[in-house]
């Protein structure tokens, strides 16, 4: 039998939620948030293991303790959880390698976000960073003031809307998604037009069976959709580029 | 079959011996570098839109080149969306299809290099005779081990012709990584093929860089049933 102690604060519009959980012997336990959505811990940007959407599950050993973290944008209204428990034999025997716990141990390898052109700023400087270290500190003072003002000016010159890389890859990734679209929808075409047993047997071992033929009619649907709005926002960009007109005449007046 | 061809250290010649391996195997090489991808690409989905949820991994399967490719684009936008847990998934995907597959893992010691292990029935090293190497090498034979994906062969790569057989070599290297070593040869001919998108087989089949590529893929269809 596990026992539940809460605690609950609220700042800035977000609920933080501490959990004590006690058991007598050694127990799988089962956590499950009242609050929803739940914001889990996150270890390397993954939920921490043991989290699956709104509950949490581990093991606990006989006369330990467990505490859990976690917040929610939703208001509390009493007790934030419910615990259930089960007891075992041995705590914390589960230990499969899967894609996440290598995430979680190894680490993730990706640009850092404040790289990517185009990404949404973290809100705050790379030197700023948490993990910024002592060499990009130095290599910043090794640079000649001469050499900082150009980099200055070339930054300036960069996010002043000059059409650059942001562009590039942004129209990249749509003439890759249309490239998808048309492979799948000439598959669909060669499956549309079978017209004996036999085909149709080659056809579905190509694609991997009836779940392949499944996957596909819903992929279909989704491409279907996300034309409908690419085609509803070109519209909507049409109709204003239409309209707009700079008064480029004032401005410069005023410059 | 998915063979993981990884090496630790960056530079030994891991896509020279992923490409030319999968010329040998028949198979799809998968170019899992995502922030520094190595082989060719072309027009078309890539991994990054794959493990983005753009499009379907056999989509972006190029039959056309001398070997079947599954390149990764080089975009950071493209690298930072990508979700490198949905790899296995993809590749077992494009093995079903296939059949075979190596993928060509980018180096390191982080998830990047760590998921790809994970992915293959077993893995190959790519080493060079030089200490750097091959204290990286052992480093990523010690995560093969803990991810309990077994070593087939190391690759010892850019071997001088002259020193090509050495077996008092080969012996201790194996006995430190734990898998019998195949030395490839230092080669103009393989280099110039890698950099004009070709195996070395196509170029010039009769180097001793081919019959070595010959050797790894027997082992490794021996050690792994397809």
């Amino acid at each position: 039998m596990a026992t539940l102690d809460w605690h609950h604060t609220r700042a800035g519009g977000v609920t933080f939620v501490e959990l004590l959980i006690t058991t007598e012997h050694a127990a799988s336990v089962r956590i499950e948030s009242e609050l929803t959505p739940v914001w889990p811990p996150r270890r390397q940007g993954v939920p921490v293991a043991g989290w699956e959407g709104n509950s949490f599950e581990t093991t606990v050993a006989a006369d330990d303790r467990l505490v859990v973290g976690y917040a929610s944008p939703a208001e509390p209204d009493g007790q934030p959880a419910t615990v259930e428990s089960q007891p075992t034999d041995s705590a914390g025997s589960d230990s499969e390698v899967d894609p996440q716990t290598l995430l979680r141990a190894l680490g993730e390898a990706k640009p850092p976000r404040d790289l990517v052109p185009g990404a949404p700023r973290t809100g705050h400087q790379i030197g700023e960073r948490a993990g910024s270290t002592a060499d990009e500190q130095y290599r910043d003072t090794a640079v000649s003031p001469r050499r900082r003002e150009q980099r200055t000016a070339a930054n300036s010159q960069r996010t002043a809307g000059h059409p650059g890389q942001t562009d590039d890859e942004s129209i990249r990734a749509l003439e890759s998604w249309f490239s998808a679209v048309e492979k799948r929808l000439a598959k669909a075409e060669q499956l549309a037009s079978i017209e004996s047993a036999d085909q149709a047997t080659a056809e579905l071992d190509a694609i991997g069976g009836i779940g392949g033929v499944r996957q596909l009619q819903a992929r279909l649907v989704a491409d279907r959709e996300q034309l409908a709005r690419l085609s509803d926002r070109q519209q909507q960009l049409s109709n204003r580029l239409e309209t707009v007109d700079i008064p480029t005449g004032v401005l410069e007046r005023v410059a | 079959m998915i063979l993981t061809v990884t090496a630790g250290k960056g530079g030994v010649g891991k896509s020279t011996v992923a490409y030319n391996l999968a010329a040998e195997l028949d198979a799809v090489v998968v170019d899992a570098d995502l922030g520094m991808a190595d082989l060719p690409t072309s027009r078309g989905p890539d991994l990054h839109d794959v493990l983005a949820g753009r499009a379907s991994a056999t989509e972006a399967v190029r039959e056309g080149g001398p070997v079947k490719l599954l390149p990764c684009g080089r975009s950071l936008a493209g690298a930072r969306a990508a979700d490198s847990t949905a790899l296995v998934e993809t590749v077992q995907r494009v093995a079903s299809q296939y059949g075979r597959v190596v993928i060509d893992s980018p180096a390191g010691m982080r998830s990047d290099a760590g998921i790809p292990l994970l992915a293959g029935d077993a893995c190959l090293l790519v080493t060079r005779p030089t200490p750097a190497a091959i204290s990286d090498a052992i480093r990523i034979r010690e995560l093969a081990r803990v991810i309990e994906t077994p070593l087939v062969r190391v690759a010892l790569n850019r071997v001088e012709p002259e020193k090509l057989d050495r077996n008092a070599r080969d012996e201790r290297l194996a006995t430190t990584l734990g898998a019998p070593v195949v030395p490839v040869p230092e080669s103009p001919a393989l280099a110039q093929a890698q950099q004009s998108g070709h195996p070395v087989r196509s170029v010039a089949p009769a180097t001793r860089a081919v019959t070595q590529f010959e050797t790894l893929a027997t082992a490794v269809e021996r050690a792994v049933s397809s």
